[in-house]
């Protein structure tokens, strides 16, 4: 959801996919958090989960799929003319942050596999196995999050975050939960734990269907109400927000 | 928290600059060649806007984050826009971003690939031209901008408190200006007071530049002292963004700059104008 005060269409978080494919033998799954000072950023982490979702590339760091995916931004933010602000705006480009997990199944009925997860930035990945929480990745506390973090430029030879890029590899079971999400929430998520809570009680029990007739009756909260509360209570810093939420059953 | 409100549409906030325009601003930086101040200023104040304008441009246009006002004081005291925006006070900033006066062509430094540097054309959008002439009536430039950021607050009281950019070359010419800087630095939001930085440009090749100090001590006469207890003390994230320009400074560093040449002006006006918190 977007920042407060901003329209839907002001969101510029991404996500990917829509709705995951069921019986699959690998998915992949990303968020990337477009930069709120520059503009296009909501295209380009769109891209970018895109991108990742479709195995495109090796790692992040592959500069060639790099330079193909900001040939594509560009191409897609000069199609109309511009006013001179946002021409001289988009000399600096945009940035986006992101964290993508793939899951590797051995075969369909597998109840164990692996998973590979890479981030540049502060969206986050948290593997959760019943009440442990097993993997925090890329970043490891609340006090982790700065200001400038390292993001992927869309500006061809802007190439200084793709150092940055971090990636990590672990293995999933059956009922295992992950998590991505951005930074916002990301960081009340560290900060609940911290405080020796479970966050991920709270974002299990929140359902996204905002007018569902069954979420309305069962007096459950709904994922927009639940940010808006956190906010007003400056549990969470008013950023768009992004949770993506995979269970393996 | 004071300093820490939300710039948003809904919630802007404020950038006024007072620009000391007398006669003696025709005068060239000791060290900057035939640059005239008050050219020197006007430039950094163009420059300003538009960085200010493309911070605040998003894909559908530019988002009303600041409301600014230029009020020129020498000859005669009021606001010192050009072209459409003439005469008014404060203005959105989409207003200005769609209203230069025209556009010039400058040619910047740039790298040529190949370890040197090629001159390119960019545009330079001119909101506001030099002019000089008269004395230097401070206080009633004060006055004028105390009633413009009262009016404004009245309308804005959960703002980012504004930021008063003060620009001047000399001496006041229409009495001590303490107690007209204090008024200023006493209206306030519910986000804190209003801040005030002071900026004294250079005139004496010899003088020697203070930038942000913490203490009136090494400052050389009365009217700089004035300048400087009048100056609010920086907030945390403009230290933050005077750390990034290299300035090392003490606990109770105030926006205060003396015998400033005109990197030094350029880098109090980030310090002063870069948003915290925009959304």
């Amino acid at each position: 959801m977007p920042k407060a005060g901003n329209a839907d269409s002001e969101y510029e978080d991404a996500y990917w996919p829509r709705h995951p494919l069921h019986g699959e033998t690998c998915q992949r799954f990303a968020v990337a958090d477009g930069a709120t000072e520059t503009s296009f950023s909501g295209i380009w982490a769109k891209q970018l989960v895109r991108a990742y979702c479709s195995g495109a590339f090796d790692n992040l760091a592959d500069l060639e799929w790099l330079s193909k995916l900001r040939r594509k931004w560009w191409s897609f933010v000069r199609k109309k003319p511009l006013p001179w602000y946002s021409e001289q705006k988009l000399e600096s480009g945009t940035f986006a942050a992101l964290v993508g997990l793939t899951l590797g199944w051995k075969s369909a009925e597998s109840e164990k596999g692996d998973w590979h997860a890479e981030a540049i930035g502060d969206s986050c990945l948290f593997q959760l196995r019943g009440s442990h929480l097993l993997t925090k990745f890329p970043l490891l506390s609340s006090q982790d999050f700065t200001n400038s973090p390292a993001l992927l430029s869309s500006k061809p030879g802007n190439d200084s975050g793709v150092s940055a890029v971090v990636s990590a590899t672990g293995e999933w079971q059956s009922g295992d939960h992950f998590y991505l999400m951005t930074d916002a929430v990301a960081a009340w998520f560290f900060r609940a734990h911290e405080r020796n809570e479970a966050p991920w009680e709270v974002i299990r029990d929140l359902d996204n269907e905002r007018d569902h007739p069954v979420v309305a009756q069962s007096g459950m909260k709904s994922f927009r109400e639940w940010v808006d509360t956190a906010r007003t209570q400056g549990l969470m810093r008013n950023d768009d927000v992004t949770i993506y939420r995979i269970e393996i059953v | 928290m004071p300093y820490t409100a939300e710039i948003s549409r809904s919630n802007p906030t404020c950038f006024l600059f007072l620009i000391d325009q007398s006669g003696s601003m025709a005068d060239v930086f000791p060290t900057e060649g035939a640059k005239r101040k008050a050219d020197g200023v006007a430039d950094a104040i163009n420059k300003l806007l538009q960085t200010l304008v493309i911070r605040c441009a998003k894909e559908e246009g530019v988002r009303d984050y600041f409301h600014v006002g230029v009020i020129g004081y020498g000859a005669s005291v009021g606001p010192a826009f050009g072209g459409a925006l003439s005469g008014k006070e404060l203005v959105p900033i989409s207003e200005i971003a769609n209203s230069p006066v025209r556009v010039e062509e400058r040619a910047k430094k740039v790298d040529d690939g190949a370890g040197g540097l090629v001159d390119q054309n960019v545009r330079f959008p001119i909101w506001f031209d030099a002019t000089t002439g008269g004395g230097t009536p401070m206080c009633q430039a004060l006055s004028q901008g105390k009633r413009i950021l009262q009016q404004w607050l009245g309308q804005h009281s959960g703002s980012f408190p504004p930021v008063v950019i003060h620009i001047t070359d000399g001496e006041s010419t229409d009495g001590d200006p303490s107690q007209a800087m204090r008024e200023v630095t006493s209206l306030s939001s519910n986000d804190g007071n209003v801040l005030l930085f002071n900026l004294h440009l250079s005139s004496n090749p010899s003088a020697v530049s203070t930038a942000f100090p913490d203490s009136s001590s090494q400052l050389p006469d009365q009217f700089a002292r004035t300048l400087f207890d009048s100056a609010s003390l920086l907030t945390p994230f403009m230290r933050t963004v005077a750390a990034e320009h290299g300035f090392r400074l003490g606990e109770g560093a105030k926006c205060f700059v003396l015998n400033a040449e005109l990197v030094l002006v350029i880098q109090a006006l980030d310090i002063g104008t870069r948003p915290s918190n925009l959304r």
